[in-house]
């Protein structure tokens, strides 16, 4: 579809030979607006992490490094990022696996489908805040489900491990709706082929299915490392990051400096080097777009 | 005999088919309709075993609407994403449409713009936020919250309609032009009755975002009854910890909005969410 656009676009184009400005105009208060609020905001982030900036303090001066410096000798930080390394991984791997075998079961004409389908969108549609809370109710210690697991939200493990589950219960429906979206690219003859040969249902999904989504499986997956590694709601609403400090993952981790500290220039120090992280992920994602575009 | 052989391969299939059933429905559907009638039972019952439908009440649902302001916050962010959508659906759409119709000098770098501010979250940059709408003096002003959410939204906006375009034959645009249509004229009268269906689901998209929203007006907006449905949810949490039967009306509550629109307009939503990564 896009090559037949591209091909139709330049009609359009070469009717003058200055610089058209119809499409600036058009695409001006979008790009000022998002741009002023990304760049700006980094900019403003990235010079206040340079300075002692803090609600007890009278004067602000700038410290060069020192937040990073403390940063780096932070033992917190380092296990809030730790931790948020075990959760994304963890939700990701586990979110982009399920939402691959739901999306395969769900492939195939069945009744009921579409219900089982919008059933596990549902919780990616819920509010973080609400999924959060009603978990944390499901999961005390004395209701029903809690008992059997033995009050997991009251241990560091257990409530690292149930944060993780409710996460990768929010985000399968996500996943599943990509990898249903890629199926339908999928050429049906492939699986004709395969049947012919004799191939098995489980050695069709692995051999042919498995292979041909992965690059959607990897775009997920990115996706939702971001996601995570940035998600602060769901986690205050669920643990407030305890017991203790349990399941405070960097991004909960800055939000306290920030907001409940008032330590805004190490809060934005953290900040930024979330950004650096985040923006790693996002150029693989973008790479990874313009491979696909490319072979397309 | 006919009938015999369809029902045999039903049951065939039915194997699988099972096995999705019950795991989908152990895992999905009991822990939300769980909350759902607990919301429904008196306090003392919040963690018996059993559902008592005899002693089915709504009064949790009267305590969760009072103590979280509920109905209160409903209406201010229903007005509050309506606004959003304001801007965000034109906005979305003419700059969807120019970087999908349009070659034109530095028109790689706007895309990477909206790129780029689609996959950073709000969060690192919600300190910036704060300092900028505090030195301006607007901290406690709804109208932040339509600023912030619309720039927020807008990148995914742009995405998916830029998409959703490409996606349409452009030969209707040249003839309307030859004909003479001015180009505001194809943009208003050609290009959007075509893109009707793109615009519907950015709209629904901004506004289960806005309903979805929680940290950035929990930190720009404090004031009892005006910001976001999930501030009412907080409010109740952290003021009535152990009024565990009030906290799941409270969370049915708030998610009725976005379930509903999810429910109704299922399409554009699914459109809309795989729009961001599928298509480049």
């Amino acid at each position: 579809m896009a090559i037949a656009v591209g091909t139709v676009t330049p009609a359009i184009k070469p009717r003058k030979r200055r610089t058209d400005l119809f499409p600036f105009l058009l695409i001006a208060p979008a790009v000022l607006l998002v741009g002023a609020f990304t760049v700006l905001s980094l900019v403003f982030t990235g010079v206040a992490s340079l300075t002692d900036w803090d609600i007890g303090r009278r004067v602000t001066s700038f410290i060069g490094l020192g937040n990073y410096v403390r940063a780096f000798q932070d033992s917190d930080l380092i296990g809030a990022f730790i931790r948020s390394g075990i959760f994304v991984t963890s939700v990701v791997a586990l979110s982009t696996f399920s939402g691959f075998l739901i999306a395969v079961g769900l492939n195939r004409k069945f009744r009921g489908q579409g219900f089982v389908r919008a059933l596990v969108i549902v919780p990616w549609v819920i509010s973080e805040l609400a999924t959060g809370v009603f978990w944390m109710i499901l999961l005390m210690p004395d209701a029903p489900l809690g008992a059997v697991l033995g009050g997991p939200l009251r241990s560091a493990t257990g409530a690292m491990i149930s944060l993780i589950c409710v996460e990768t219960w929010r985000s399968v429906g996500f996943a599943m709706v990509m990898v249903l979206a890629s199926l339908q690219s999928i050429d049906e003859s492939l699986y004709e082929a395969a049947r012919v040969d004799g191939a098995s249902g489980w050695r069709q999904t692995w051999l042919i299915t498995f292979p041909l989504v992965s690059p959607t499986l990897l775009v997920v997956a990115i996706l939702l490392m971001i996601g995570n590694f940035n998600l602060v709601t769901i986690i205050i609403a669920f643990t407030e990051g305890g017991p203790i400090d349990a399941t405070t993952t960097t991004a909960l981790y800055m939000y306290k400096h920030s907001f409940q500290y008032f330590h805004i220039g190490y809060g934005s120090s953290i900040a930024i080097l979330m950004s650096v992280v985040n923006v790693i992920a996002m150029g693989f994602f973008i790479l990874l777009q313009r491979s696909r575009g490319a072979s397309q | 005999m006919t009938a015999m052989t369809v029902r045999k391969r039903a049951m065939r299939i039915d194997w699988a088919t099972v096995f999705t059933w019950v795991a989908v429905i152990v895992v999905f559907l009991l822990p939300m309709v769980w909350i759902v009638l607990k919301a429904l039972q008196p306090e003392q019952l919040v963690f018996s075993g059993t559902i008592e439908v005899s002693q089915f009440t709504l009064e949790n649902f009267e305590r969760a609407i009072t103590q979280g302001s509920l109905l209160s916050y409903t209406i201010s962010n229903t007005i509050i994403a309506l606004a959003t959508c304001a801007i965000v659906v034109p906005l979305g759409y003419v700059t969807g449409y120019a970087l999908a119709r349009f070659r034109f000098p530095g028109r790689g770098s706007f895309l990477f713009l909206f790129m780029f501010s689609l996959t950073i979250p709000g969060l690192v940059n919600l300190v910036a936020i704060y300092q900028l709408f505090s030195a301006l003096r607007m901290i406690n002003n709804p109208v932040t919250l339509v600023i912030v959410y619309s720039a927020s939204s807008l990148p995914l906006a742009v995405w998916l309609m830029r998409a959703y375009i490409m996606a349409l034959p452009a030969e209707i645009e040249e003839a309307a032009l030859i004909d003479g249509c001015s180009r505001f004229g194809i943009l208003w009268r050609i290009v959007l009755p075509i893109a009707l269906p793109g615009v519907g689901a950015v709209t629904v998209l901004t506004i289960v975002a806005v309903f979805h929203e929680f940290i950035v007006a929990q930190t720009m907006m404090r004031i009892d009854g005006i910001g976001v449905v999930n501030q009412g949810l907080r409010q109740l949490q952290t003021e009535h910890f152990f009024d565990f039967t009030g906290l799941a009306a409270g969370s049915v509550l708030v998610s009725l909005v976005p379930v509903a629109l999810f429910l109704l307009l299922q399409r554009q939503f699914i459109s809309g969410m795989t729009a961001g990564a599928i298509k480049s």
